[in-house]
């Protein structure tokens, strides 16, 4: 049991919950208010202390619960009814239960014969007698001599065959228990005779029960392999003529070979799930005669049973439906539902065995060929897969984003030839161009996941969460389907799973609150994730208490975070509780602190290139929303000149380009530069002033301006130098040298060999604004 | 110019290695010589064009593409408070492996390789710490006449002003 | 990276196998009953299920023949996790389409070993 000791205080909480629960359910039993689940209930929280002390050796607790237990399964099975006198014993025996588990956790067992006395009556009921005894039978055995008086008349036998069975129950438990193999007679005698070589022969034919528990031959022969030098030949002699062919039955055999030190119990312990599945036979190897292999011309020996795992024996009859379990079941006989056998080697048992070649058989009927081809054709709709290692996959990648960038290097020089005598050089370059592009979407389609992979774990987090601290949620979620590159999904789990966490303990009133607020006791949580513009947006919102941002502030300047003279906006106030050190819980909670707070939520994220921002209103819930992209891989980008330099910006950001009218640019007090567009009034980022490049365009009008879209929907006008072009760029890590700098997600390789920035609008726009802040203090 | 890091590794290897006795690359910004460990070094290239990042310290001169990775190239000059290089293609730049993390530093030349035991190396008195690059430079190679200060690399990829406020 | 489902009302029994499989290299969901169970499969596929027999709502038995009856776990491995011994209930699981058992308590190598022997 090494390694499992740990859970030995799990077993014990958990058992303090199920006495408590058994209790209650005792309780109504007692009060005539049981339904039929309530014995069920019992049962399975006895059934669960039984398991549970197995595991620890805990076996007087094992032997106790096990009588408990057995009445138990009688009175939910209904051969004994549960009487007031048999309640009252049951009563008494989850007394003892909880003293023998009370005695196991603190290291102080009860005195030796303290269950007796309940066991005997429980013994009792269990024999069908009437519990005389138990009246008198205390719950506590203080009086252990005289429990012992009043049941001397309980039956010896059923004494004596409870015993047993509870014996014969832990000796075969020791034996599935996997505790070490005890050698008997039989394995003696075969481990004395000293045969050369000593080993096996094993015959053995599957039924076709064996299929149908999702058995598998190969496996057993792969497990026998590892316990020596093994032999495979395939036996069709069983197979009868095509008209007797019952379509349900399994008419491959196969006699094994195996060269082994080891004994026959472990033979026969490979072959202990399929032993009543099979017609199966094992004898020492020097008196087992091996068929005659000349017999089955043509037919090789699986010497190597683990290449036959993976080299998929080619099967030669199928069933049609399902098509892809004609590659599971090699050597097995498949046939249509109709019984019609579909053998291209009609009634030839030679035929059907398995060939470890891959090479396909010729039919020798031209229909059954057909049949055959609309099988594979079955096979393909069903999408075969093959594993294959991450790190190949994403060394296809690297080498899809070098040649990206050798490709724009390609199209730069390209582009500098006189075009017209070049076009079928132009040409060439955009096919390749579109052929890269779709090369490289189907690459990054190889690493992308499905969110099912994390949204399948809330529900369990949610009602674990909920019940720890006692609230009522309902879950929802919405787009699990949503795809995103493996490495975002895996490094997406944890932040999402804190703020679950946070919602719930955080965000969702308890129900007496919701009531008092005029809610449903139930909370709403929704997790949802969509792909929007080529970014995934993650929403964790709540329909809770809202976060009050009178009270973030309060905290946010206790904490030394605002100063007292600052007024930030309710934004700005929001955003605080993504600052390190802050926490709007006073006790850091069990579940929701851990020293883990939004701000690391924030920082996985941002780690990632994503951003996450929350939305509250008082009274009436929160949504925390996470922006991340879809790959981390490529992107596709507007290159822009500001100054010398070139940056890029995420085509998904940009609304639109245009070079300003005289007239549309305003100057507002307070909000610098801002454009009119249809209406509609659009701050202006000069790039040169915030990234302070000295030779950069400043006078708008001469300059061009990128509408771009924030994370939040806002919109701002990026105020550049020129636009160069679009371009897909490789995205490069600058962190991971270096640090994060605001305002820029990453990196990318120009034509030229260059690095050039990817610009972060969302953090170019904060920067900004907090920029123009600071100067107007 | 293409001095490349096999050559000086090469000769580094015919050096004779005993007992806790390392090997140095030392390199001279203006008069001063500084050196760092050979295992710390990846590579030795001459200066090309680095991508400025946009309100970033003085003494950061940019990124550059180092066969597909982003590296940042520190000028060591402006690091030790004594003004930007005025870069021209006779520049060096040593990539350095520090941690997890490769960055470039600018230096005006590669200028020796130095093996030195542990008898060679001083650590700085607290006034010469207190006048020099505290915290970059602890330690000293003295061989012979000669004065070699030992960067600890480490501190490099943590940002100038973050250093100085800790 | 095998994926097992273990389908357990126990806490203790989820941990521990949790803790087992996962030191030996699976990936491991949990289920807390028959039902939670369904729920589960239906969201992902699985290489191998460990379900145990007495649970509420649905039990192991009702479990197994709802896989038995899904295209997608026609031929999945399902093993029985019980510390029952009676060959009747071992009979029952087979009956309903379990491809083997295992008698807790159960030993850490043992139980991978077991995986092996069924996982494809």
């Amino acid at each position: 049991m090494s390694g499992l000791e740990e859970f030995r205080a799990t077993y014990f909480q958990e058992c303090s919950e199920l006495l408590e629960d058994m209790e209650t359910h005792l309780i109504d039993l007692s009060e005539g208010s049981a339904s039929s689940e309530t014995i069920n209930a019992i049962f399975r929280a006895v059934h669960s202390v039984k398991g549970g002390a197995g595991a620890f050796g805990l076996n007087r607790l094992v032997h106790f619960s096990h009588t408990f237990e057995n009445l138990l399964d009688m009175m939910r099975e209904g051969t004994r009814e549960a009487t007031p006198d048999a309640v009252s014993v049951l009563l008494k025996a989850s007394d003892v239960l909880n003293d023998l588990v009370a005695g196991s956790r603190d290291g102080h067992e009860p005195a030796a014969g303290h269950e007796d006395a309940i066991a005997k009556a429980l013994q009792a009921l269990i024999a069908g007698e009437a519990p005389v005894a138990t009246d008198a039978a205390p719950a506590v055995a203080d009086d252990l001599g005289e429990d012992f008086a009043d049941l001397e008349f309980t039956p010896a036998m059923a004494d004596e065959d409870l015993d047993s069975d509870v014996a014969a129950a832990l000796a075969e438990e020791e034996e599935f228990g996997f505790t070490p193999i005890a050698m008997d007679d039989d394995m003696l005698d075969d481990a004395a005779a000293p045969a050369a070589p000593a080993g096996f022969v094993i015959r053995f034919a599957p039924r076709a029960d064996l299929f149908r528990r999702a058995n598998e031959p190969l496996l057993l022969f792969r497990e026998l392999k590892r316990l020596g030098e093994l032999t495979v030949i395939p036996d069709v002699t069983a197979l009868p003529a095509l008209a007797e062919i019952d379509a349900e039955a399994a008419y491959i055999g196969w006699t094994l070979r195996l060269v082994t030190d080891a004994e026959r119990i472990r033979i026969e312990d490979v072959f202990d799930f399929v032993v009543d599945d099979c017609d199966l036979s094992i004898e020492p190897l020097d008196t087992a005669e091996l068929p005659e292999m000349s017999g089955n011309a043509g037919l090789p020996a699986l010497g190597e049973p683990e290449e036959a795992v993976a080299d998929v024996v080619e099967p030669v009859v199928t069933e049609p439906e399902p098509a892809v379990d004609c590659d599971e079941d090699p050597g097995v006989l498949h046939v249509e539902a109709d019984g019609k056998v579909e053998t291209p080697a009609t009634a030839t048992p030679a035929a059907i065995v398995p060939m470890p070649s891959a090479a396909p058989r010729a039919p020798q009927h031209a229909d059954a060929q057909d049949d055959r081809n609309t099988v594979v054709a079955g096979a393909a709709a069903a999408a075969p897969m093959i594993r294959v290692g991450l790190d190949k996959v994403d060394r296809v990648v690297n080498m899809v984003g070098e040649i990206v960038i050798i490709q724009a290097m390609l199209a730069e020089r390209v582009r500098e030839l006189p075009e017209g005598e070049h076009s079928g050089l132009f040409q060439g370059l955009e096919e390749l161009m579109n052929q890269t592009r779709s090369l490289q979407e189907n690459v990054m389609s190889i690493r992308a996941q499905p969110m099912r992979s994390i949204f399948q774990r809330l529900p369990r987090q949610v009602r674990e969460v909920a019940e720890r601290v006692e609230k009522k949620v309902r879950l929802e979620t919405v787009g699990e389907l949503t795809e995103v590159d493996k490495t975002v999904v895996e490094r997406l789990s944890d932040p999402l799973t804190h703020m679950v966490r946070n919602a719930i303990d955080h965000g969702l009133e308890g129900p007496e609150d919701r009531r008092k607020a005029g809610k449903s006791e139930t909370g709403t949580l929704r997790v949802s994730a969509e792909q929007k513009g080529g970014r995934i947006v993650i929403e964790v919102s709540d329909d809770g208490r809202g976060i009050d941002p009178v009270k973030v502030l309060d905290k946010a300047r206790e904490r030394g975070l605002v100063g007292p003279d600052d007024h930030p906006s309710d934004e700005e106030i929001m955003d605080m509780i993504f600052r390190p050190g802050f926490s709007t819980k006073e006790a850091v909670s069990d579940l929701s602190g851990r020293g883990v707070g939004m701000d690391v939520v924030r920082r996985n994220i941002q780690e990632l290139g994503g951003r996450v921002s929350v939305r509250s209103t008082l009274g009436r819930g929160s949504t925390f929303q996470l922006i991340l992209p879809l790959t981390l891989a490529v992107t596709d980008g507007m290159l822009v000149a500001v100054g010398s330099e070139t940056y890029i910006l995420p085509i998904a950001s940009i609304v639109e380009c245009l070079s300003p009218q005289q007239g549309d640019i305003t100057n507002l007090v307070g909000a610098g530069n801002v454009l009119r567009l249809r209406g509609e009034v659009i701050n202006l980022i000069n790039l040169g002033a915030v990234f302070n490049n000295p030779v950069a365009e400043r006078d708008p009008y001469k300059a061009v301006i990128l509408v771009v879209e924030a994370d939040d929907g806002s919109k701002v006008g990026v105020v550049v130098d020129e636009i160069k072009g679009e371009q897909q760029v490789v995205v490069k890590s600058i962190e991971k040298n270096y640090r994060a700098i605001p305002g820029v997600a990453a990196a990318t390789i120009l034509g030229n060999g260059d690095v050039a920035l990817i610009l972060d609008v969302t953090q170019l726009v904060e920067h900004a604004y907090g920029a123009r802040l600071a100067a107007c203090a | 110019m293409a001095r490349t890091t096999p050559d000086l590794l090469q000769s580094a290897d015919n050096a004779v290695v005993g007992e806790g006795v390392r090997q140095y690359i030392a390199f001279t910004v203006d008069t001063q010589e500084y050196a760092v460990d050979i295992m710390s070094v990846r590579e030795i290239r001459v200066w090309s064009r680095a991508t400025p990042i946009p309100n970033s310290e003085p003494d950061v001169l940019g990124v550059v593409n180092l066969r597909g990775t982003i590296i940042p190239i520190i000028d060591i000059r402006a690091r030790f408070n004594q003004g930007r290089t005025n870069v021209t293609n006779n520049h060096v730049v040593v990539i350095l492996q520090v941690g997890e993390k490769l960055i470039g530093i600018l230096v005006d030349s590669v200028s020796d390789i130095l093996t030195a035991g542990p008898d060679e190396i001083k650590p700085l008195t607290m006034q010469e710490r207190i006048s020099g690059e505290r915290p970059m430079i602890t330690r000293v190679i003295s061989k012979e006449e000669r004065i070699v200060s030992l960067i600890e690399i480490d501190l490099l990829t943590i940002g100038r002003a973050d250093l100085a406020a800790a | 990276m095998k994926r097992i489902l273990t389908v357990d009302d126990s806490r203790t029994m989820r941990d521990m196998l949790l803790h087992t499989l996962t030191a030996a290299g699976y990936e491991v969901v949990q289920a807390i009953d028959g039902e939670d169970g369904v729920r589960v499969l239906d969201e992902q596929g699985f290489d191998v299920i460990i379900t145990d027999i007495n649970m509420p709502k649905m039990d192991g038995y009702g479990f197994i023949e709802y896989c038995r009856r899904d295209d997608g776990y026609r031929s999945t491995p399902i093993l029985v996790l019980t510390t029952e011994t009676s060959r009747e209930k071992r009979e029952r699981a087979r009956e309903a389409g379990a491809t083997g058992w295992i008698v807790k308590p159960f030993d850490p190598q043992r139980l991978t070993e077991i995986i092996e022997r069924v996982a494809r």
